[in-house]
């Protein structure tokens, strides 16, 4: 039986080492690297997302169709006052396992006193639940849930959820109250239309702070 | 005949380092969920040191077993490499679903990829995932609104003007963010209110003592300290008693742990945000168990309302939630 020896000859050799070597290379600094759709799009979608063009959208669309569609405020004020559970179910938005529940709303009131940061009114009945108009600073999300009109499980992640009630209070800042601080005055009527945030759904609250998108003095 | 035997081997070879290399291999094998096998589920969370994770995880074990599964809990001890063998582990060895709290909003995409590849449903409890494509459904803290509510109580109780200090989570984690975000929509429309430090603590207590004791050589006239969690409240509370400082400087956290909670009704501190761990553990345990039933429609996220507990309503809370719960 004869032996076979296999001579590698030395100029193969060299392609062996310079391509192990060029591998190794590429491996520790790679040309390009392969993501998954998947990975893109989500990345995509968090890089893309832009509050304030989201929140222009909304103002110029679905907001109206909530202004429209808001419960007034005198039937919410009963609705609560014979159930709040019932009332939430039936009126308000939920966002997720909370006690909290957002209503939109609108109305005619008097103004019965201004205060720093808030305008107090008189509705058309005296009721338990004091009624009262948010003049900034604005915190929260009660145009966001009130309206009803936001998914979380559409948005990339919570940070740009949150952006959406970071917008709308700026945007009703600059927009809505100015008018307020130049033509409210006490014993005046106004029309609102607006958000609120009540902590518990199922308890009578004590007032309705209801921050407005819109606001007009008669 | 030799050149053309080593060339082929050597394309075989460089074939194959390629391949190897670039990380194409074998999907994973789909989980063996067979019914013969013992129905299990794979409790992984962050830390176990803390806590307000063990309840978390303690939870979410006890709910599963209560539901008739075998149900094992998996310490990431924050750090993502061990997060990433528990899923290697778990995906081997057949589990049902995956009940969990993930150490990095990035970072664990990946493993709960994996997993779903593997057709092992995954529900995310408390942290957020920068995903809305691989895990079935995560139950998560509504953390913005309730430091917004946190924000708007520190206004009140330390006044327009003053100096304080806040102590931030793991930076990777979208909770540490959301939570100093809403917790500055707040106090930055006050000029008065000076944040003279910003650091983080990891949501570590023994970090936040070490930390804020530094802060106060240098800051030693603050009036208020933020803490995104209730950890690192105790943590800063500790530190503030060994500077005899605990009586004019406001502390602020955020989980609802027992012992914060009882620190409040003392008035030690001033205000926590109240999670409800165990409403979110139970919710996933039920959620698994439903998807494992035959149920698909779940929403992506499910935000948990936080509740602000102060010394004026702190009886209503305790056990990680309101009391009646």
């Amino acid at each position: 039986m004869s032996k076979v020896s296999l001579v590698v000859p030395s100029r193969l050799k060299s392609w062996i080492i310079g391509g192990v070597s060029l591998i190794l290379f590429l491996y520790f600094v790679p040309l390009f690297s392969i993501v998954s759709l998947q990975d893109a799009q989500q990345k995509s979608l968090a890089a893309n997302f832009n509050a304030a063009t989201y929140i222009e959208s909304f103002w110029q669309g679905e907001l109206q169709d909530a202004m429209v569609n808001a419960v007034n405020a005198e039937e919410l004020l009963q609705a609560i006052a014979r159930d709040p559970a019932e009332a939430a179910e039936r009126f308000g938005h939920r966002l997720g396992l909370s006690s909290k529940v957002a209503y939109f709303v609108k109305g005619q009131g008097r103004i019965v006193s201004i205060e720093d940061g808030v305008i107090n009114l008189s509705l058309n009945e005296s009721r338990s639940i004091s009624i009262s108009i948010d003049t900034g600073p604005v915190f929260g999300n009660a145009v966001r849930d009130g309206s009803g009109e936001f998914d979380i499980g559409n948005f990339g992640n919570t940070q740009d959820f949150n952006a959406l009630s970071q917008e709308i209070n700026q945007r009703i800042e600059t927009t809505v109250f100015p008018y307020l601080h130049k033509d409210a005055t006490v014993g005046t009527a106004i029309h609102f239309v607006g958000g609120v945030e009540v902590n518990d759904y199922d308890a009578p609250p004590f007032e309705l702070k209801i921050v407005p998108v819109f606001a007009e003095v008669l | 005949m030799i050149n053309n035997k080593m060339s082929s081997m050597l394309l075989s070879i460089i074939l194959t380092l390629t391949t190897i290399l670039s990380g194409c291999g074998k999907a994973p094998k789909d989980a063996e969920t067979s019914d013969s096998s013992p129905k299990r589920m794979a409790v992984v969370v962050s830390t176990l040191n803390n806590p307000w994770f063990v309840i978390l995880a303690e939870t979410a074990r006890d709910r599963a077993v209560e539901l008739g599964y075998e149900a094992t809990i998996f310490d990431s001890q924050n750090d993502p490499s061990k997060e990433a063998a528990h899923f290697e582990n778990i995906v081997a060895s057949g589990y049902r679903a995956i009940l969990f709290n993930p150490t990095d909003a990035d970072g664990s995409v990946a493993n709960v990829r994996r997993a779903k590849n593997a057709n092992i449903p995954v529900f995310g409890m408390d942290r957020e995932i920068n995903a809305t494509d691989v895990a079935v459904s995560q139950i998560l803290s509504d953390n913005y609104s309730g430091t917004v509510a946190l924000g708007q109580y520190f206004v009140k109780e330390v006044g327009k003007t003053g100096k304080y200090v806040e102590l931030l989570g793991l930076v990777g984690d979208n909770n540490t963010w959301n939570r100093s975000k809403g917790f500055h929509s707040v106090v930055d429309r006050y000029d008065g209110l000076e944040m003279v430090a910003q650091q983080s603590a990891d949501f570590d207590r023994a970090k936040a003592l070490d930390v804020l004791e530094s802060v106060l050589q240098a800051n030693p006239d603050i009036d208020a300290v933020f803490c995104g969690n209730d950890a690192m409240a105790m943590g800063a509370y500790q530190a503030l008693v060994a500077a005899g400082k605990a009586e004019q400087v406001k502390v602020f956290g955020f989980d609802g742990a027992d012992d914060v909670v009882k620190l409040i009704a003392e008035g030690k501190i001033a205000a926590t945000g109240m999670q409800f761990p165990k409403v979110m553990a139970k919710t996933a345990a039920q959620s698994a168990d439903a998807y494992i039933n035959g149920k698909r429609d779940f929403p992506q996220k499910t935000p948990v309302g936080v509740e602000l507990v102060t010394q004026e309503n702190v009886a209503r809370y305790g056990d990680f939630g309101r009391k009646q719960d």
